[in-house]
């Protein structure tokens, strides 16, 4: 384009665009000249139309061509950036798909490490961080009577300490109670029994819930007559009213009684005040009754409170606390000791997960600095392979940055993959979690992989590339421009620092395995202590049924006698069935009847009232204790004599018998119990084993038993044992009872086993995922020592060649490597059991009758782990005896 | 995005008619080792596009076709976002209306 014809101005302006273009990368390269040439002549062009060019138009244009070399400069370190972040990209992948096996090894440890923390943090998420639909959650408390010895052992509360607990306490805006209650329903196509609960005014206030549908209970409702309204949960509005928006205003018998309903509660409201099997389905207003103000003996509300503005948990807690210890002295026999603990209302909703959740967390976490441990020697590894070119770049003036940075990006891509992958184990995870834990905490059925999780995802994935490649980066660089070039490529003695790095990580591998080990060795050791403890009948094939047999059917007490004599004798006519027998509290029971009552032994000075003792009152047909197999120790268990008009007889159980009757024999004795406020003589006729009620970790209780036959009482369990599977005989135990009574609803039906096995559910769910997280970690400390010292050996094949030619012996060489090795094992193994010591603290809670620091699991899990890893240096160890020292030397 | 006070008075000029490199010069009154940099950058952040002059245009006039800067709607949102920030930049008010049509 240009002539020699052209202005001078112009020439040199092209002359200078000529000059720079060198500069731009060369995809560009052409079209910058084009576009700078057509710039400069469209300016000549337009300029010399308007007038006669002059020497400020010509320096003007020179001017501007000028700065074409800061264009050019800029477009330059624009392209060699993206091109180098590109060829470390690519540079990547290929490394990766050069070594198919070890890569896809890094990506599934990375990918389990991610997928697992990514899971366990839904979980912490749902229940300990997400805000909580109720409002202000964080001023909501549950309130709880504890014994001020074992506070951990919530109690409900007497009717009239919640009273007194109102009445005295300024530190709560609202405080509220549940009346445990059910509502039978007889219109559906079986009789159901509806959990639910009879609260005070203010309840639904307290926990900050607005109804979906309707309204909740007004003042006026909680009065004598006006009380027949009731809410409902979302569940029953869809279960039994198919989820008819026209429901609010309806009437609905609920046996005997009609109940308008009123409101329908929101789907997430899960209060699950009375942590029972089943969660609650409606509520109606409790109107409080006279005797009820006296009550504070039987602890069987459940309370709630909302904090008043300005006052935190901790004042609230002060003040609670004062009013137990006046109420202490007022009432010395029944509230000695006792004291109301609060429990915020978070941790009250993630209930028995929220300690092992912790826990979990803890391991995951480990798992995933282990899996990045591995990944960072798989990447060592590599890098190594690549010193010298290192060496060289940095020789010729590549910038340690620069060789950082290629790592950086190796690991980056590894994690991002991993990540993807992550997501997958992530989601199967969270299903899992889903099916299993949801039975146990009824939030866990809102778990899903939501955007917060995705971002949770990612970040632990960029913190993971940093963890895996930094260190490895870092150090490869400072080495490489420091005396790696003097160095021969496969290293002579393979590098102190190397070597220091090889050595930490296997120590921190074998260190992180061992407190995992310890971990679920230890949760594993106390879950089996837990589930072999006697709880003092045998479980397999008994089933349950639970009724409550009132209402205008069963106005006296010969109704009910009738309807369980019917009942047994046709439970008893099912085939498989070996005996069926009654029991008001069924230990383990899905809504356990508590009667607990005054204690006298006769004929013994009468203790002062804050020591009198107390005892669980249950009554029992003789059957119950055959059909659990309850251990009878002296005497007889009831029988037909034991009627109505004839002397009041009781057992007792081998606790009450040790306490009051140590070494002799309490047959005969005479004791006075005092049952439902009223003070009865029994004769002890004998004594049965202790029974635990509420968990396998809870004492055993005083109890004292009473036929049947003398003392009615409605709310009664089938206990049925059967020859074979007792679930599989629930379906015709039910209807035998329905054909005796078909509007009776049957509360619960289950297996004693199953119930047992409830109890247990949060333990078990904990101890699995921890054994798999630990199984998962030694594995990973396995694979990744194997991995470290087959590296460092190859690294070290001059050296041992060497050895060789000047007569080391393969014995020599063996005990050379593998000394080295359990030398590394043995101080991660003590810098792990150190670890296990602070883990433990955290486990402590979680452990049942294992003490933290249990030598058995200690001394176990460590020889197990020395073994296996010393076994895997051993396989590296020989080949190294096997170097050929002309070879080794030749590389 | 980081948005320099120059690179506010690329944008300005641009939504102003402003759409090759020497005209921008002239009328945001910066050097070209300024506003190619400027350009270059906010076309691969996406707020500009670039295209060839048709060579019809470019013909008749008996010279190369020039290059086509234009704002996107991301730059349109940039320029909003900066004018807030900059009041009534300098260069700003100095621009004339545009002479030029696209080609």
């Amino acid at each position: 384009m240009s002539h020699r014809s052209e202005p001078l101005a112009l020439r040199l302006s092209l002359g200078l665009i000529r000059a720079f273009r060198k500069v731009v990368p060369a995809v560009i390269r052409d079209e910058w000249v084009r576009e700078w040439e057509a710039e400069i002549r469209h300016r000549w062009s337009t300029v010399n139309q308007r007038h006669a060019v002059n020497w400020r138009d010509r320096a003007d244009l020179v001017r501007r061509s000028t700065g074409a070399m800061a264009d050019a400069a800029w477009l330059r370190q624009q392209f060699t950036f993206d091109r180098d972040i590109m060829r470390d990209v690519r540079y990547a992948l290929r490394m990766l798909h050069r070594q198919p096996a070890l890569s896809a090894l890094a990506v599934l440890v990375l990918s389990l490490g991610i997928g697992g923390t990514v899971a366990v943090f839904s979980v912490i998420d749902t229940l300990l961080l997400r805000d909580l639909p109720y409002q202000d959650a964080n001023r909501i408390a549950t309130v709880w009577l504890t014994n001020r010895e074992h506070p951990e052992e919530r109690e409900g509360v007497a009717p009239g300490v919640f009273l007194d607990w109102r009445t005295r306490s300024t530190a709560f805006e609202t405080i509220a109670a549940e009346d445990p209650f059910s509502f039978d329903y007889l219109e559906g196509p079986v009789p159901t029994t509806l959990i639910g609960g009879l609260v005070t005014e203010g309840f639904f206030e307290a926990l900050g819930v607005k109804p979906m549908l309707g309204r909740t209970f007004l003042r006026e409702e909680h009065i004598e007559g006006k009380s027949s309204v009731a809410i409902i949960s979302y569940g029953t509005w869809q279960r039994l009213f198919g989820g008819r928006s026209s429901i609010v205003g309806e009437k609905v018998a609920f046996e005997s009684r009609t109940y308008e309903i009123v409101g329908v509660l929101p789907r997430w409201f899960h209060p699950d005040m009375q942590h029972m099997v089943r969660e609650e389905e409606i509520w109606a207003p409790k109107v409080l009754q006279k005797f009820e103000y006296d009550n504070r003996r039987t602890r069987y509300w459940t309370v709630v409170a909302r904090l008043a503005p300005g006052v935190d948990l901790r004042q609230a807690r002060v003040e609670l606390s004062t009013i137990s210890s006046q109420l202490a002295r007022t009432f010395p026999n029944t509230l000695t000791n006792m004291t109301a603990t609060l429990v915020p209302f978070r941790d009250h909703l993630a209930g028995p997960i929220r300690e092992p959740l912790r826990v979990v967390f803890g391991a995951v976490v480990l798992v995933l600095l282990l899996g990045c441990a591995n990944v960072a020697s798989l990447l060592l590894a590599r890098a190594a392979d690549r010193q010298r070119e290192f060496a060289l770049r940095a020789a010729i003036g590549a910038s340690a940055w620069r060789m950082i940075r290629q790592t950086l990006v190796e690991s980056v891509v590894l994690s991002t993959l991993s990540c993807l992958a992550g997501l997958t184990v992530a989601h199967a995870a969270i299903s899992g979690l889903v099916a299993v834990g949801s039975s146990t905490v009824p939030q866990l059925g809102e778990l899903a992989l939501d955007g917060r999780l995705m971002t949770f995802a990612l970040g632990a994935s960029i913190l993971t590339a940093i963890l895996v490649g930094l260190w490895p980066a870092i150090r490869l660089s400072k080495r490489a421009t420091r005396d790696e070039l003097a160095q021969s490529g496969a290293g002579t003695t393979g590098g102190r620092d190397r070597r220091r790095f090889v050595s930490t990580l296997v120590v921190s591998e074998v260190a992180l395995a061992l407190v995992l080990l310890v971990s679920a060795g230890l949760l594993i050791r106390s879950f089996n202590t837990l589930a072999s403890v006697d709880p003092g009948f045998s479980e397999a094939n008994v089933a349950v049924l639970q009724v409550f047999p009132y209402g205008p059917r069963y106005r006296t007490d010969a109704q009910r006698q009738v309807f369980f004599d019917q009942a047994l004798d046709r439970i008893r006519a099912v085939a498989g069935v070996e005996r069926a027998g009654l029991v008001s509290a069924m230990p383990f029971g899905a809504a356990n009847i508590n009667i607990e009552g005054g204690f006298k032994v006769e004929g013994r000075p009468e203790l002062p009232e804050a020591d009198r003792p107390s005892a669980f009152l249950t009554v029992a047909t003789a059957d119950y204790f055959r059909a659990m197999d309850i251990q009878l120790k002296h005497g007889r268990v009831f029988n037909d004599d034991d009627r109505m008009n004839g002397t009041l007889v009781g057992l007792i159980n081998d606790k009450i018998a040790e306490r009051f009757w140590p070494g002799e024999s309490p047959i005969d004795q005479r004791i006075s119990v005092n049952w439902l406020g009223r003070w009865r003589t029994l004769q002890v006729v004998g004594v049965v084993g202790r029974l635990r009620h509420e968990a396998l970790d809870r004492d055993a209780r005083a109890e004292v038993f009473m036929p049947l036959s003398q003392t009615p009482f409605g709310s009664m369990t089938f206990v049925v044992r059967t020859r074979g599977d007792a679930a599989a005989l629930i379906p015709s135990l039910r209807s035998r009872i329905w054909e005796v009574d078909g509007n009776l609803p049957i509360y619960d039906a289950a297996t004693v086993s199953a119930l047992v096995a409830h109890t247990l559910a949060a333990r078990r769910f904990v101890t699995n995922l921890l054994s798999v997280l630990a199984g998962l970690a030694f594995l990973l400390a396995t694979l990744g020592i194997y991995g470290m010292l087959v590296f460092s050996t190859t690294q070290r094949t001059r050296e041992i060649g060497i050895r060789m030619a000047v007569g080391g012996k393969a014995g020599d060489i063996l005990a050379l490597v593998l000394g080295e090795s359990a030398r590394l094992i043995s101080i991660g193994l003590v810098v792990g059991l150190l670890g296990s010591m602070a883990a433990a603290r955290l486990l402590a809670a979680l452990l049942y009758s294992t003490s933290p620091t249990d030598p058995l699991t200690l001394a176990a899990t460590t020889i197990l782990l020395a073994a296996v890893a010393l076994l895997a240096c051993y396989v590296p160890a020989r080949r190294a005896t096997r170097i050929d020292p002309l070879t080794a030397l030749q590389t | 995005m980081r948005t320099t006070y120059s690179t506010a008075l690329v944008l300005e000029a641009l939504a102003h008619g402003y759409h090759y490199g020497f005209d921008v010069m002239d009328a945001t009154n910066l050097p070209s080792g300024t506003v190619y940099p400027i350009l270059r950058r906010l076309e691969r952040e996406g707020m500009v596009t670039s295209q060839w002059e048709a060579d019809g245009v470019a013909q008749n006039e008996q010279r190369p076709p020039r290059r086509y800067y234009e704002l996107t709607a991301d730059g349109r949102r940039a320029l909003a976002d900066t004018t807030d920030r900059y009041r009534a930049p300098r260069g700003a008010r100095a621009l004339r209306p545009a002479r030029h049509s696209r080609g």
